[in-house]
């Protein structure tokens, strides 16, 4: 696979730099609603409600202490490699789900050994868990008292590395990209870039995070944390949950996964980022039409050929309004269907773009539109369809990915079924 | 086809702008200095090497300067330099369809480390968990600095923050290499910073292995503007952003990973390591050190002090250890040599780095032909 790549012209109108195509062969979710794409599946078409009263940080004195955790989760029955003593829970959740991704699309360690291999994490708050730690050390017993072990593993690229180690790479580019809550969609974009250019025969990308005390306390503050359900687009929504978990998917050359004969889950079509340059925390609704717009066009699909909107769908009242205007703008008075999973999974953070697009490539794959859950009544300010409550027996062709973020950091991604890769026989 | 570095600039411990560095790298002199101890309360360390600008406010005025920290001012003062809009209110002169396709690829460690810790501890003193400062909030992200470079700058393109350590300066260079090939940008101002803070030395000074002392920190921001060649015919190039490799090393095999990484983005080059005009390694502290010295002796050849085998371009004790700035500072110090080396036109210098936690990278320079101190 160290070939020189083809310069495979792509479907479409427009292809401003050619590459070879790129698809996904598989899914890693550690998620509320479940571990491993079968779980992570069932769990999205049945709608599942990852929320639950937050029992892994301490939440005393907070009146509402909904979030989605990761419960019980036990590194140790998933990674080999890593000792799960010595890493924080982020790149723990980074790890296990790399070698879930990577089993998930038939491959292991030693067949991912010799090939030039990108591990590409987005995270908005890194080993906030150990971060947490430190500062609640240095409040209550001086700076002096912070625990050396934990000072020594902050750093947000052990996150990549966590992955890279715990699957024996020796070819591999780390990289942990930090674009708050768009990151996930920031390192599959990036991995598109260098699996399609044929800097790296093979990707595995997403993001991880864990909940925090900092980012609870943050989003309480503002006033957006949901007191019990997480409503994307209902009238009476009132917020965000915080969630945590990691997304990794493999992503590869078709080629190479139709030589395999491996399970094509979806074709990474394009992507576009931008970034508002306008306000530190809220959306820009012509910004964000404008990143769809370049998404779109990199992809080389029309606006009207989107079958399905994974939405950013926070929940918040500034977030839903605006980005469904912001697609509005860009796929008319009509626009698709529009969901979030942030319904059943709540704000995954760094995870939140990775998830949704595992959630997209499996909708894809298996033929359904996953529901947006807890909803009662449509804002008529979001005027969209967002499947409420039910999964539909739907099989979309063209599905784009929204992530947005703080710093008015955007990223889109679009996905779409492979006709080459059912043509071709493979599962 | 591969963007060429059309201005560079550095906010360092020698001085705001490039004049200041290159001066200060071409004297080869320290700018590490004793700390204030009337005013230090971080731990019992005695030196640093800091940028003289004060807080931020009193280099960029009042008006959005109240949360802002001083690695974000170091680094809106080296974007300013390499872009036409010197102030915001002068901003409307970068034409909208420029603005759109100018990226911004920040490198960092672990971001606004001190603000993110006070924004927190607020969460732990006060009466009530959640009587943080709201409006701090967005400064206790790893993306802060990049998002308000953004809003300064008027940048309307990709906007991304790497978090990588000491090897951030060169994955920030390869990850805007891989956007400007892709066509994502045409221009991308490039580079990483980090703070000296209180919170820093800390985490440093616990960080440091048992029996080793904490290094002497720095701060500051380098960065370099890249620009597509198409786009770049009325700037005088003063390097070709040629290659850059990264990967990962186990405990104990950093040489090995760096000499493949480096011989890779060599051959990328098209040059050979006989070639090579410069070499600046990050030199930090302990065993990357040694791993990455052992690299460069197994490239080159080891130094023979009479002049053989390439230019060793040294930055890291003079400027402090500036983590995750400090391969931007070594890309600027070659940069700012090349400009008086009539040997360095044309000729490859090499740049590299070893992090702790054991990610390796390395870039390859082409400084411009032809070109004279200006």
């Amino acid at each position: 696979m160290n070939a020189v790549p083809k310069a495979v012209p792509k479907a479409g109108p427009k292809a401003p730099v050619r590459r070879r195509r790129v698809v996904v062969t598989g899914i890693g979710p550690v998620t509320s609603i479940g571990t491993g794409a079968d779980a992570f599946r069932r769990a999205l078409r049945a709608g599942r409600d990852g929320a639950g009263p937050i029992t892994g940080i301490d939440v005393a004195g907070f009146e509402h202490t909904q979030g989605c955790e990761v419960r019980g989760f036990d590194p140790a029955a998933h990674l080999d490699v890593l000792d799960p003593a010595e890493w924080g829970r982020a790149a723990l959740f980074t790890a296990t789900a790399a070698r879930l991704a990577v089993a998930d699309a038939g491959l292991d360690a030693e067949t991912l050994r010799p090939l030039r291999t990108v591990v590409a994490v987005g995270t908005t708050d890194g080993e906030s868990q150990d971060l947490d730690a430190l500062v609640r050390q240095r409040a209550e017993r001086g700076p002096s008292a912070m625990d050396p072990a934990l000072a020594r593993r902050v750093a947000p690229i052990r996150l990549a590395v966590a992955a890279a180690r715990e699957l024996g790479l020796t070819d591999v580019e780390p990289l942990t990209v930090s674009t708050a809550c768009a990151a996930g969609n920031y390192a599959i974009g990036h991995s598109l870039d260098a699996v399609g250019s044929g800097a790296a025969d093979i990707a595995l990308c997403g993001g991880a995070d864990a909940l925090c005390r900092k980012t609870f306390a943050g989003f309480y503050r503002l006033g957006t944390i949901a007191p019990e359900r997480c409503r994307p687009f209902d009238a009476d929504r009132n917020g965000i949950l915080t969630g945590e978990g990691a997304g990794m998917l493999v992503l590869e050359p078709l080629e190479a996964a139709l030589r395999r004969g491996a399970r094509v889950y979806a074709e990474v079509l394009g992507y576009g980022l931008n970034c508002d340059a306008d306000h530190p925390v809220a959306p820009n609704e012509e910004s964000i039409a404008r990143c769809m717009r370049l998404a779109l066009e990199d992809a080389g699909v029309k606006p009207s050929d989107v079958d399905l909107v994974s939405a950013h769908g926070t929940g918040t009242r500034a977030n839903d309004v605006t980005e469904t205007r912001a697609i509005r703008r860009v796929h008319g008075d009509d626009p698709p269907r529009t969901v979030s999973v942030k319904s059943m999974i709540g704000h995954t953070m760094g995870a939140a773009g990775a998830l949704a697009s595992a959630a997209c490539a499996l909708s894809i794959h298996h033929g359904f539109v996953p529901p947006t859950i807890n909803h009662r009544r449509t804002d008529p300010e979001c005027a969209i369809d967002c499947v409420p409550n039910r999964a539909l027996p739907v099989r979309p062709r063209i599905v784009q990915n929204n992530a947005l973020a703080f710093g008015g950091t955007n990223c889109v991604l679009i996905l779409g079924r492979c006709d080459e890769a059912e043509r071709g026989g493979a599962r | 086809m591969n963007p060429l570095i059309t201005g560079w600039t550095a906010v360092s411990p020698y001085g705001v702008g490039r004049a200041a560095f290159a001066a200060g790298v071409r004297a080869d002199g320290t700018a590490v200095a004793p700390l204030d101890r009337a005013e230090w309360g971080g731990p019992p360390v005695r030196e640093a090497a800091r940028v003289p600008i004060g807080a931020p406010r009193d280099v960029l005025g009042r008006k959005g300067t109240r949360t802002m920290d001083r690695a974000t001012a170091m680094a809106v003062l080296a974007a300013r330099d390499l872009l036409r809009d010197p102030s915001p209110e002068e901003a409307e002169a970068v034409p909208e369809a420029e603005a759109e396709r100018t990226a911004l690829v920040l490198g960092v460690s672990t971001g606004p480390i001190a603000s993110l810790m006070d924004f927190t501890a607020d969460s732990f003193t006060r009466d009530r968990p959640y009587l943080v400062d709201a409006a701090r909030f967005p400064g206790a992200l790893m993306n802060f600095t990049a998002a308000q470079l953004a809003i300064w700058h008027r940048l309307r393109g990709p906007n991304s923050t790497i978090a990588a350590s000491r090897v951030a300066g060169l994955a920030a260079l390869g990850y805007a290499l891989r956007l400007q090939r892709a066509g994502r940008a045409d221009t991308v101002l490039c580079g990483a910073v980090e703070e000296f803070t209180e919170e820093r030395a800390w985490l440093e000074w616990h960080a440091a292995p048992p029996g080793a002392l904490p290094p002497v920190l720095g701060e500051g921001c380098a960065m370099v503007r890249l620009t597509m060649p198409a786009a770049a015919a009325d700037q005088g190039p003063a390097a070709e952003l040629a290659a850059v490799a990264s990967g990962l090393a186990g405990p104990d095999n950093a040489a090995q990973v760096l000499e493949r990484c480096a011989r890779r983005a060599l051959a990328e080059a098209g040059e050979r390591p006989d070639d090579v005009w410069a070499v600046a390694p990050a030199d930090p502290p302990g065993p990357p050190g040694d791993a990455e010295a052992e690299a460069i002796d197994a490239l080159f050849g080891r130094a023979d002090g009479r002049g053989g085998g390439p230019v060793r371009v040294r930055t890291a004790g003079r400027l402090g250890d500036t983590h995750a700035a400090s391969a931007a500072f070594q890309t600027a110090a070659v940069l700012a040599l090349a400009e008086h080396d009539e040997a360095a036109a044309g000729r490859p210098a090499l740049i590299t780095a070893v992090d702790r936690d054991g990610a390796v990278a390395c870039a390859v320079l082409r400084p411009a032909a032809g070109r004279r101190p200006g």
